[in-house]
């Protein structure tokens, strides 16, 4: 059994999905920086 | 009042938490299993919709609940609902947001002390020798008690071995939860969080270059794992329990409806964010489902005991495939075997023990805020409930004492939480209300759609999954269908522990709500 065109099409996508999702998740957390009113460095 | 009450310490540490409370022994076992038996990659058609639909509104609701009950100076359903809707019903509704995690909790930190175990047994390399599917079968049913062992134990002589590992897992948990949410739950997330991702990362990356590991039978490699896990089968799509098993690991892997993501929530400040924390949390705990989770136990499983093996392993269930077939394998991978077989043990005990301190967190919280009571006093009676409840469950276990808990406490009354917060927040508090709640503070600006998703589609989703698990699993399941007649008094023994505990939180609302009428005159 070996992956299928298909099946490459669908692990390539989800991991796209969510590997990019989760990056952009954290670069925005990055961005807008620490808890809101907090003194955290 | 609020003033009084513990916040977190920074924003990363506030994620690791709540994406800790999330990854739990289900992404790594779980979910696998899940998509494999599910139509493969096609299951993540069904899955994508339940997150999209189902995930990401529940965490953003629960978060904006959370917050607004911090702001009251509740940590906990009972409070939250009672300000969300003015109705007496209201916080004995919420009663079952504290009585639904202790319960689940009880069970969870047994399971939680065999991954402990493992990791011990591992790295001392205590179950090597024992190398056939059935062996290992029986070393697992020897240590948790579950094995017959009249005629002569091969492996364990006594169920002293798990309680020991039960009593030193529960030990842990309070000692985290007696240093509170910053020097405690939060540290912990801190430490075990980057951890989880460093060992399973190591992992995956093993299992990558495997290859196959014998060449006499090319089939076995981890390339065919993939293919298993990844080649659509759309043929299944156009089946129901494909949706409701998607729906379900959405549900248990982000830890909705079990009360644990508000009180976390609840050590906001009134401005902090919750629309990208929530995001966040939730793309972190995908990343280790579906890229580091899918990536490890399947795609070994093939490997080493080939497509039809593993297919009937996935069939027998998550924890045959990480407590029996995963030791066999750490065996069969040379010197070092012992090495992958801690970390991979290690990882469920950290991603178990940050949901265990997670679950238990309602429970002190309920104590320390409506109470008032110390947080020693709190981690005392919490900590007690923990012990009480669970040494039934590694007592009975052959009985299927911890199923029945895991079914309800675990899966059916998350549900039935997710639903009842879901319509307060959007009929009942007011979809207005509640999205600006969701936006108060939001470093994200979210797409309004969402708000008719949370007010009509996820209430509608809840409702069928809810409605198609009662008739499919609960009533079944209520009936005792299949279930040895022997074990009827310990299932109904189970039920009536979880009964009590509901019953016991009702009442401690009822009392602290009378008290409170009477100091300050509300209701």
């Amino acid at each position: 059994m070996t992956l299928t065109l298909a099946g490459w099409c669908f692990l390539i996508a989800a991991w796209a999905a969510i590997g990019g999702g989760a990056g952009w998740c954290i670069a925005s957390v990055l961005r807008s920086g620490g808890l809101h009113g907090d003194d955290e460095t | 009042m609020a003033a009084q009450r513990e916040r977190w310490g920074s924003r990363f540490g506030l994620i690791l938490a709540v994406a800790g409370n999330a990854i739990g022994l289900g992404n790594f076992l779980r979910f696998p299993r899940q998509a494999a038996l599910n139509g493969g990659g096609a299951f993540m058609i069904p899955y994508f919709a339940a997150l999209l639909l189902l995930g990401i509104p529940l965490m953003w609701v629960e978060w904006a609940i959370g917050r607004f009950g911090g702001r009251f100076g509740h940590g906990t359903l009972p409070g939250m609902f009672a300000r969300m809707w003015h109705h007496p019903a209201a916080k004995y509704l919420g009663a079952l947001g504290v009585a639904g995690p202790l319960c689940f909790v009880m069970y969870y930190t047994v399971i939680e002390g065999w991954t402990l175990a493992y990791a011990c047994f591992s790295a001392v390399k205590y179950y090597w020798g024992v190398d056939t599917y059935v062996e290992m079968t029986r070393f697992l049913g020897e240590f948790q008690g579950k094995a017959d062992i009249s005629g002569g134990a091969r492996y364990f002589s006594s169920i002293l071995p798990v309680v020991g590992f039960f009593f030193v897992t529960l030990g842990i948990n309070i000692w985290v939860l007696a240093r509170g949410v910053t020097a405690g739950i939060e540290k912990l997330a801190k430490v075990a969080m980057p951890l989880l991702f460093v060992f399973a990362a190591i992992l995956v990356v093993r299992v990558l270059f495997l290859g196959t590991p014998d060449p006499a039978q090319p089939g076995n490699s981890v390339a065919a794992g993939f293919a298993y896990l990844w080649n659509p089968n759309f043929s299944l799509l156009s089946s129901p329990a494909v949706w409701l098993a998607a729906a379900g690991q959405i549900f248990f892997t982000l830890s909705i409806g079990n009360a644990s993501i508000h009180t976390y929530a609840s050590y906001l400040r009134d401005t902090d964010d919750v629309a990208l924390n929530g995001l966040t949390t939730s793309a972190t705990n995908e990343f280790a489902e579906v890229i580091l989770g899918g990536s490890i136990a399947i795609p070994v499983a093939v490997a080493f005991f080939g497509l039809d093996q593993t297919r009937a392993i996935a069939q027998a269930g998550s924890f045959d495939l990480g407590f029996q077939a995963m030791p066999l394998i750490f065996q069969r991978m040379g010197v070092l075997g012992p090495l992958w077989g801690t970390l991979w043990f290690s990882l469920l005990f950290f991603a178990g023990i940050t949901s265990s301190v997670a679950l238990a967190q309602p429970v002190m919280a309920f104590f320390q805020d409506e109470f008032r009571w110390t947080r020693r006093r709190a981690v005392a009676a919490t900590g007690t409930l923990m012990l009480l409840g669970g040494l039934p469950c590694v007592l009975f276990l052959k009985h299927g004492f911890l199923d029945e808990m895991d079914f309800w406490a675990g899966t059916f009354i998350l549900v039935v939480i997710a639903l009842v917060e879901v319509v307060l927040f959007a009929w009942v508090f007011g979809i207005d209300r509640g999205w600006a709640e969701i936006t108060r503070g939001a470093d994200i600006s979210l797409p309004r759609v969402m708000r008719g998703v949370i007010k009509y589609v996820t209430p509608t989703f809840l409702i069928i999954l809810l409605a198609a698990w009662f008739w499919r699993d609960a009533l079944p399941v209520l009936r005792l269908q299949g279930r040895n007649a022997a074990d009827a008094p310990y299932l109904w023994g189970a039920r009536a522990m979880m009964l009590a505990v509901f019953v016991l939180f009702t009442a401690l609302v009822a009392v602290i709500w009378r008290r409170r009428h009477r100091r300050e005159g509300l209701l």
